[in-house]
């Protein structure tokens, strides 16, 4: 174990690799999310399918073949880019965290209730201010803890990065374990470094639900019912 | 709430400049169609096979307080969906002010714009309040004073304040809807609706799903605002005692058409229908 920690600043290099790409795709996957998610739900036939195609084209493969074909097999298409390694990682892994994301979102906008809507439109808001003011702030509340799951999840699938030769914490310490003989020193010490960010990861989601406007209301309204019983009785009646 | 309530700001309401949505309309098409402030003709409307309107008219004056009565599945709470363009007719038309909800002058179907434009002479207020629950009872107010009539906050605060006076609940400005009764919420949902002064006036059901108790207090508003406000009401309700009251018509309605209408006296005391006699009976019996 002695012998591994003397390579901590090229394994702090590569946890810091893995912090950033986690960086980049969990908030991208999250943009791309609402945007698919959004789409799915359009009323208008050719959006919806098309939506519908994106997702599923993103989802059928294996991550890592979907990196590889970005990787290797793109470039070599006419008037396509050869990206760098971060860069095409950072585009598989934050675009098939929209595909799975896109669902979580969906089902969060159809949970809520029609109502919603319904007020929105008798009260002359248009449907993308309705979307945005209205469906969107309740909706992130059911939406939130399903994503925060997949981004713990996003956080290990940036192991992938490594295939295609990104300096990752993986990389590093697959190196270490070539320097050091030290396997299971190795293995249980990135196991370890995983564990304490996907708790990090979390921990930063459930923050992110106690400040949604919705958990905000309905936790001031448990408040003030544990503060007068007698109301219990009637709060909270309908909605 | 006593029926005594403080309504001086009712006053303010049915005298109100009609500085947003009556200006804006102020070029009815023609002025034997504008008598009515909303009209309904021919309308049918299907949910796939099962036809829950057929061939309806009916005129509703400036106004005039008009209730819907019938069986549950009669077809009454579509009519008030339709006015408010949350549905679409099967058939038919539909016209607020002389002006049709269905189509524009060339006959094809309105536009997103044409439709908003119109629609906003409507208000309607819901079964089951509908309030947004993710924002305090002032947000809720303003929200649509704010996005769609583009009033500063301030000037959409100040009128929020003098509508929730109104029904009684200045003091719950900053709470939430989960913190009130179900009866408190309807009334704020009230104060929401006419907040953007509208000249038709759509209440769905508004008393279903509260207590008996409860259902009074919002019964108070309603009965202020209609005898205050010059908007025009359509009620469906199952209070018959309250439609009774308030309503200078009533239409009774039964597998999508209206089989009686007439003066809220001459429907409860010598209905000329059987089919109404027997809800009736039905009803007041229950």
């Amino acid at each position: 174990m002695k012998a591994i920690l003397e390579y901590w600043p090229v394994l702090a290099q590569g946890l810091w690799v893995t912090v950033w790409v986690a960086l980049c795709i969990i908030p991208g996957a999250a943009l791309g999310a609402l945007i698919l998610g959004a789409l799915r739900l359009s009323e208008t036939t050719a959006i919806r399918m098309t939506a519908m195609l994106v997702i599923e084209f993103l989802r059928a493969p294996s991550a890592l073949v979907l990196l590889f074909w970005v990787f290797y097999a793109l470039p070599l298409l006419p008037g396509m880019p050869r990206l760098s390694p971060l860069a095409a990682a950072i585009l598989v892994l934050a675009l098939d965290g929209a595909a799975y994301g896109a669902e979580i979102v969906r089902a969060g906008i159809e949970a809520v209730h029609r109502g919603q809507t319904d007020a929105c439109h008798a009260l002359g808001l248009s449907k993308l201010q309705s979307f945005r003011r209205v469906v969107l702030p309740q909706a992130l509340s059911q939406i939130v803890p399903g994503f925060g799951s997949l981004a713990r999840s996003m956080v290990k699938w940036t192991a992938i990065v490594s295939f295609i030769g990104v300096q990752d914490v993986l990389y590093v310490g697959n190196y270490i374990r070539g320097q050091t003989y030290n396997t299971v020193a190795v293995y249980c010490l990135l196991a370890g470094l995983y564990w304490i960010l996907t708790v990090l990861c979390g921990a930063a989601f459930r923050a992110i639900e106690q400040v949604l406007p919705l958990n905000r209301a309905l936790r001031a309204a448990r408040v003030s019912t544990e503060a007068a019983p007698q109301m219990g009785a009637t709060a909270g009646a309908a909605q | 709430m006593s029926s005594s309530m403080e309504f001086s700001q009712a006053g303010s309401f049915a005298s109100a400049p009609a500085s947003t949505s009556s200006e804006a309309h102020a070029s009815a098409p023609n002025s034997q169609q504008a008598m009515w402030a909303i009209e309904f003709e021919k309308v049918s409307k299907s949910f796939g096979a099962h036809r829950v309107l057929v061939d309806l008219d009916l005129q509703v004056k400036p106004g005039e307080k008009v209730a819907l009565i019938g069986p549950s599945g009669s077809g009454k709470t579509t009519v008030l969906r339709l006015a408010m363009t949350l549905e679409k007719p099967t058939g038919g038309d539909i016209r607020v002010f002389g002006e049709s909800i269905v189509f524009d002058a060339a006959g094809k179907p309105l536009s997103i714009s044409q439709e908003a434009r119109i629609r906003r002479r409507c208000g309607m207020v819901f079964q089951q309040f509908n309030l947004f629950p993710h924002l305090t009872v002032l947000q809720n107010l303003i929200l649509a004073p704010t996005t769609v009539l583009r009033q500063s906050r301030e000037q959409a605060e100040k009128s929020a304040l003098e509508y929730l006076r109104m029904v009684g609940l200045e003091s719950k400005v900053h709470a939430y809807p989960a913190q009130l009764s179900g009866g408190q919420q309807q009334r704020i949902a009230i104060a929401r609706a006419l907040i953007l002064k509208p000249e038709i006036l759509l209440l769905d059901e508004i008393t279903s799903a509260l207590d008996p108790e409860l259902a009074g207090e919002v019964l108070d508003v309603v009965r202020n605002i209609a005898h205050e406000a010059k908007v025009s009401l359509l009620i469906v309700t199952h209070e018959m005692r309250f439609a009774r009251e308030i309503s200078d018509r009533i239409a009774v309605f039964d597998a999508g058409r209206i089989i009686e209408q007439g003066p809220p006296d001459k429907i409860f005391s010598n209905p000329e229908s059987e089919r109404t006699r027997a809800f009736l009976q039905r009803v007041l019996n229950h």
